[in-house]
């Protein structure tokens, strides 16, 4: 009971910090974007006369003063409106919207993927350390973090598609998920097999792992109940870490080779035609979930580990 | 440490080995009633309008048409929704507009719709991106039910060249809701919008009332994918997934099941700026000439085009554009030349940087080193400068500033891409040759600043091509305002059984494409 008070009361305080992170973001956004931007420039042909950029650049309403400007942002942010796309004339915020479940999706399968693989083989790398097994784990997962993503994604293309025929080069739909997932993990993939191996490392010379190895349990239950459990901590970190990576970037490149459509296309389509409120909107989307990804990763501490109290 | 196992080593063997022999086995391509095209954008819009965008062009021109189009061979203007039309007066044409047409959703199309849709475009207030080629467009009156009026503001010489991209949108759909038209489509065109997923394609279905011949179109559906990589768009033509990737690299091209080139309206050109202190070195014809003598373009389009583009015969268009001059040839490749009249001029060791792109176009940042090093073969000391887009935009206007200070930052020498879709050489010569063009590094020429300014006003045809013809001359004479490189092709990558050749103006119709049997 005084837990659960405990728990509300640090959710809270979160959510708090988290919303001035957000503002704090957002500001720095419009004032960086604000200065540089001309997207009245680049919506218009090369040909394109003097008096038809001026007219342009009055009806996108770039000749108010800035503070007025600053004022409408701030005044907009407060009900989540970042007014109509420059280039769309659609809601900005609806086009984020649209867009945020495909990237979601994409993801939360690279991560899927680079957990359920990467786990075990971090595991058995640490359970026979400097054997054949952990040297091979050692370098692929190397391989997986060093090797350009971009590069990675057009093989997988020639080869799971092209030469093999087995699944779709690009687009949306539940086939088209798999290579730009596989691509989107190799990363994560790498990292998490690596982490996890010295976790456990540190977790198997424990003193109770040879305890509950004299016991007699049998040896699964030993390594992947009672060894991960305690290691799941520096696991569950990296995958929120690696998530976070993936909405603050690393989407872009994959959605834009695969034509997955997702904010990271957005992101990058608007950025190179100026359109600010999109820009704008992209950010506030992906740094709250990076915040309230945090916060639940940091929640799901407690449930991991009973030792910890929230203060 | 054992040794890697002889089976494994086999193994591994015969797996590689499988992925190299499984590659070219069974390249038919797509079958079935669809034709799918993989562009390299998406449109930023659904309204035909209001952007000028390639995008918007290729997929919505399917759905969305105009009162006239162009042969696909001569490019030549004939009728789409208007059947004649006559000058009534220096500034009036008549249009018969064609009977029997409807939108979409079933509302007929008639004079006052044409006029409706005329109104929309060319409204200051719509601030459409097309208003560069609707210059002088005031109005539209109704005369009857199939015959519109459309009034201009001065002689309009090239009204059908911009008509051209005037689409008819539906007045009774519109009126009753201004914003659907960012979010559905509504033409006559011989192909209705079925869905759009943005990011990712479009698929249209075909119309069953066109008033087109229906038995000419090859598919009941078409479907636009959008992959920015041209990596990918090759890749979906390999996998079989479709019939049509637009714009390949020379190299990725070759690698197609098949490939077409052919001549587009792209122009490379070096725009030149000897209007300002810090350039005036180039205010000196002889100077200009020797960077046109220094320009291997030969060799330029054998070896980074692969032999996909051609030399541009010292004008900044070419043969489609009314004015070409087919008497002129390019400047020579004469290095020898080009430095004799540098180190005469005491230019040598002039530093001087060449402002190009990266990513916009074809092969535009190794054309821009390419051309620093040759020109820097006469003498001068030529360093290439990348830039990002909006950089090399604001600098290629710098020149029309009005701040002095903005003015003299505009570079002697600047690579630039000009694609003259309107196909009038007034576009090009308001632009860069003018002394009052926005990107014109030209200072005042009596002579020729004069003919461009009152051949805007000819409205016969054959002696505004003629006077051109003369100032294309009179341009290479003086090696005024640019340099010419060359004329890009278009290179697309074809699945086996789509037959279809590009248009000189880039534009994708599915109802030109047939499918082989």
């Amino acid at each position: 009971m005084l837990r659960g008070m405990a728990i509300t009361g640090y959710i809270l305080r979160r959510l708090w910090q988290g919303l001035v992170v957000l503002v704090g973001a957002s500001v720095i956004v419009f004032c960086i974007t604000s200065f540089f931007a001309d997207p009245a420039k680049l919506m218009l042909p090369i040909a394109a006369s003097q008096t038809e950029y001026e007219q342009l650049k009055e009806k996108l309403g770039f000749y108010d003063p800035a503070y007025v400007r600053f004022l409408r942002f701030l005044g907009g942010i407060v009900r989540l409106d970042f007014g109509k796309s420059l280039w769309q004339g659609v809601p900005a915020m609806q086009l984020v919207l649209e867009r945020l479940w495909a990237t979601t999706l994409l993801s939360l399968s690279a991560i899927g993927i680079a957990t359920v693989i990467g786990v075990p083989f971090g595991t058995f790398a640490a359970l026979k350390p400097r054997s054949k097994l952990d040297r091979f784990c050692t370098v692929s997962s190397l391989t997986g973090v060093s090797v350009a993503d971009f590069w990675l994604g057009l093989m997988l293309i020639l080869l799971f598609s092209v030469h093999l025929r087995w699944l779709p080069t690009s687009g949306y739909g539940a086939k088209e998920l798999l290579l730009p997932a596989l691509t989107l993990a190799a990363r994560p993939l790498g990292r998490i097999a690596l982490v996890t191996r010295s976790a456990m490392l540190d977790e198997l010379n424990r003193p109770y792992v040879t305890t509950a190895r004299a016991k007699g349990l049998f040896e699964g239950r030993v390594v992947f109940y009672h060894a991960l459990k305690n290691a799941a901590l520096t696991v569950v970190t990296l995958c929120g870490y690696e998530v976070g990576r993936i909405f603050a970037g690393y989407a872009v490149i994959i959605e834009t080779l695969f034509g997955w459509p997702g904010i990271g296309q957005l992101a990058v389509q608007s950025i190179s035609n100026d359109d600010l409120p999109v820009v704008q909107a992209v950010v506030f989307v992906a740094a709250s979930i990076v915040v309230v990804l945090n916060i639940v990763i940091d929640l799901c501490y407690a449930v991991l580990d009973p030792r910890i109290h929230y203060t | 440490m054992k040794p890697i196992s002889s089976f494994t080593c086999a193994v591994i063997v015969a797996v590689v080995a499988a992925l190299a022999a499984g590659s070219n086995a069974g390249q038919v391509g797509p079958t079935g009633e669809t034709i799918t095209i993989a562009l390299g954008s998406e449109p930023t819009t659904l309204d035909p309008q209001l952007r000028d965008e390639g995008p918007l062009r290729y997929t919505l021109n399917q759905v969305y048409e105009s009162l006239v189009e162009r042969d696909p061979k001569t490019m030549e203007i004939v009728p789409e929704l208007a059947e004649k039309w006559e000058v009534i007066d220096q500034t009036t044409w008549r249009f018969h507009l064609r009977r029997g047409v409807k939108f979409h959703d079933g509302e007929p199309f008639n004079a006052e719709v044409a006029a409706f849709a005329f109104n929309r475009a060319v409204d200051p207030k719509f601030a459409s991106q097309y208003a560069s080629y609707w210059v002088g467009f005031k109005e539209a009156k109704v005369v009857d039910d199939h015959t519109i009026d459309l009034i201009t503001s001065e002689p309009v010489p090239n009204l059908l060249g911009g008509l051209y991209f005037l689409k008819m949108v539906p007045k009774k759909w519109l009126e009753a809701n201004p914003e659907r038209i960012l979010r559905e489509s509504n033409g006559t065109g011989p192909y209705k919008l079925a869905s759009f997923t943005k990011g990712d394609k479009m698929t249209m279905t075909a119309n069953p009332d066109w008033w087109g011949d229906r038995s000419k179109l090859p598919v009941k559906d078409a479907v636009f994918l959008f992959r920015p990589e041209d990596g990918v768009r090759l890749s979906t033509l390999k996998a079989g997934e479709a019939d049509l990737a637009q714009n390949l690299s020379p190299e990725l091209a070759k690698l197609a099941p098949k490939f077409v080139h052919k001549g587009s309206l792209e122009v490379f050109l070096i725009r030149l700026n000897y209007k300002t202190r810090a350039c005036s070195w180039l205010n000196d014809q002889e100077v200009r000439q020797a960077l046109n003598y220094a320009v291997d373009r030969e060799g330029i389009v054998k070896s980074l085009f692969l032999g996909f583009a051609t030399p541009a015969y010292g004008q900044p268009f070419m043969e489609s554009i009314p004015g070409f001059n087919r008497e002129l040839k390019d400047y020579p490749y004469d290095v020898g030349k080009a430095k004799e009249i540098i180190t005469r001029k005491g230019a040598e060791g002039r530093e001087v940087e060449l402002w190009g792109l990266e990513g916009r176009w074809v092969k535009d940042r190794e054309l821009t080193e390419v051309l620093a090093s040759q020109l820097s073969q006469t003498g001068l000391k030529v360093k290439p400068k990348i830039v990002e887009y909006r950089t090399w935009l604001d600098n290629l206007y710098a020149m029309s500033s009005k701040e002095e200070a903005v003015r003299e930052r505009a570079p002697c020498v600047q690579l630039t891409n000009h694609s003259n879709e309107a196909m009038d050489a007034n576009r090009t010569m308001s632009l860069y040759v003018w002394d009052q063009g926005r990107a014109s590094g030209k200072p005042t020429v009596a002579e020729i600043d004069d003919i461009i300014v009152t051949n805007r006003s000819e409205l016969d045809p054959k002696k505004r091509a003629a006077t051109y013809t003369k100032l294309m001359q009179m341009l290479y004479d003086g090696a005024h305002a640019y340099v010419a490189l060359f004329a890009v092709d278009a290179v697309h990558g074809l699945s086996d059984r789509l037959e279809w050749e590009p248009r000189l103006d880039d534009l994708i119709y599915v109802k030109e494409m047939k499918l082989k049997k």
